[in-house]
C-alpha cells in the first residue's frame, strides 16, 4: 500500500496528536511512535512538522506541557511531557465528529455510491 | 550533537518569537533530533549515515521554519520582529540578567546602573528637545532647564531607589522558591521587602505630584514652562511602579538555569 506523507495528513497532525495523547501523556518522540504503531507502516509523517502542531494546540490550551524533571535525566537536554487537558477531551470528541461525518461523505463519493436524485 | 544543534539552531534563529519559545524549541527539537539519531546509530551503526537519516526524517528544515513560524501567536510575531529578535540584542539582554555565581547586592546595583544610564540618555534627549523649543520660541532657558531638572530628579531618584530594592527582593524570593526544601518563610520575607518598596515610591509619586505644581520651579526663576511636564511623566511613573517588579520577576524567574543552557545556542556558528 502506498505511503500516506506529509502533504495527505496537513491539517490532521493536530488531531492525530491529541489521538495519541488520549492514550496517556507522553513527549514528542512518544507520540509520534504511538501515531507509527497505530499508521500500521504507512504513515510517513515528517517529524519535525508534530511540534508547530503541539505548540498550536498548546497555546489553545488543548494540552499541557511540563518539562521533566531535571534529575530523572542527568545529561542533555530535557524532554517535554504533554498531557491533554478537559478542553482537549472535548475537543477530540467534536474533531472524532468531524472525521467520521467526513469520511463518511467523502467516502461515499468516492467510493462511487453518490447518490443521485 | 554538534551537528545537531547547529541544525537545529539554523531552524530556530530566524523565526520571530520571544526568547523563551525559541529556546523551548531549540531545546525540545534537540531532544527529538538526539533520540531519532540514537535510534538510526543503532539500525545504521555508522555516525554519518545515522545522522543524514536522522535530518531526513526530521524534515526539509525551510519548511519546519516556516511552520514553526506560523505557530507564533500574530502579537509576538510583530513584537519580536526586526532587531528585537536579533541574536546580538537576545545576548545583550541575558548578559543583562542575573550572572552564575553573581551576588544579589552586585546584580542589583548593574541593574540599576544599567536603568540609570538609559534614563539618562532618554533625560538628555528630553532637555535638549525642550532647550531646543525654548530657544525657538525666544523664551529664557534656565528656568526652564532647572524646573525640568528639579522634576527628573524627584522622579528617577525614588525610581532608581526602588528598582534597586526590587532587584534585590526578587533575586531573594527567587533563590527561596527555588531552593529544596521550599524556604517559605525567606519567600515570604522577600516578597514582604519588595512590596515595601511601592507604598514608598507610591508616596513620593503622591507628594511629586502635591508639590509640583507650587514648588517647581522656585518663583525667582520665573514661571513654570508650557508644558506640563508633570501630567506627561506621571502615566510613566505609574507604569514604571507597577512594571518593574514583575518585569524584574519574568527575567529573574526564567533567568539563571536558563542564561547557561542558552547561552552556548547563541553563540553557535552556523556557516561553518
Amino acid at each position: 500500500m502506498a505511503k500516506i506523507n506529509g502533504d495527505t495528513l496537513r491539517g490532521h497532525v493536530e488531531t492525530l496528536a491529541l489521538a495519541a495523547l488520549e492514550r496517556g501523556e507522553a513527549h514528542g518522540f512518544e507520540i509520534l511512535r504511538r501515531l507509527r504503531e497505530r499508521g500500521q507502516g504507512i504513515l510517513e509523517l515528517k517529524e519535525g512538522t508534530l511540534y508547530p502542531a503541539l505548540y498550536r494546540l498548546e497555546d489553545a490550551g488543548y494540552i499541557r506541557g511540563e518539562w521533566e524533571d531535571n534529575e530523572q535525566r542527568h545529561r542533555g537536554p530535557r524532554r517535554r511531557i504533554y498531557h491533554l487537558t478537559k478542553k482537549g477531551r472535548k475537543e477530540l470528541a467534536v474533531r472524532r465528529g468531524e472525521w467520521g461525518a467526513f469520511v463518511r461523505v467523502v467516502g461515499d463519493i468516492v467510493g462511487g455510491q453518490v447518490c443521485t436524485t | 550533537m554538534h551537528d545537531l544543534k547547529v541544525h537545529v539552531e539554523r531552524i530556530v534563529r530566524p523565526i520571530r518569537a520571544s526568547g523563551r519559545r525559541k529556546d523551548r524549541m531549540r531545546e525540545e527539537l534537540l531532544t527529538h533530533l538526539t533520540a531519532t539519531y540514537q535510534e538510526e546509530m543503532v539500525r545504521e551503526g555508522n555516525e554519518s549515515a545515522a545522522l543524514a537519516r536522522a535530518l531526513e526524517r526530521f524534515g526539509n528544515p525551510d519548511d519546519l521554519r516556516r511552520e514553526l513560524q506560523a505557530s507564533v501567536l500574530l502579537p509576538e510575531q510583530i513584537l519580536f520582529a526586526g532587531f528585537l529578535c536579533h541574536a546580538r540584542y537576545v545576548a545583550f539582554l541575558r548578559r543583562l540578567g542575573k550572572q552564575q555565581d553573581e551576588s544579589a547586592l552586585r546584580y542589583a546595583t548593574r541593574v540599576t546602573l544599567a536603568v540609570a544610564v538609559v534614563w539618562g540618555i532618554a533625560d538628555v534627549l528630553i532637555i535638549a528637545l525642550m532647550l531646543t523649543q525654548h530657544l525657538w520660541q525666544g523664551k529664557p532657558l534656565w528656568p526652564a532647564l532647572n524646573w525640568t531638572l528639579h522634576l527628573l530628579g524627584a522622579f528617577h531618584g525614588p525610581m532608581l531607589a526602588y528598582y534597586f530594592l526590587c532587584a534585590l527582593c526578587v533575586d531573594r524570593f527567587r533563590h527561596a522558591i527555588s531552593a529544596r526544601p521550599l524556604q517559605l518563610r525567606n519567600a515570604l520575607r522577600s516578597a514582604a521587602w519588595c512590596a515595601l518598596a511601592i507604598p514608598i515610591t507610591v508616596g513620593t509619586g503622591v507628594l511629586v505630584w502635591i508639590f509640583a505644581p507650587s514648588s517647581f520651579p522656585p518663583d525667582r526663576f520665573g514661571r513654570v514652562p508650557d508644558v506640563e511636564v508633570v501630567r506627561i511623566f506621571l502615566p510613566v511613573f505609574w507604569a514604571a511602579v507597577v512594571a518593574t517588579p514583575l518585569l524584574l520577576a519574568w527575567t529573574g524567574v526564567s533567568g539563571l538555569a536558563d542564561q547557561k543552557r542558552y547561552q552556548e545556542w547563541e553563540s553557535l556558528k552556523l556557516d561553518e
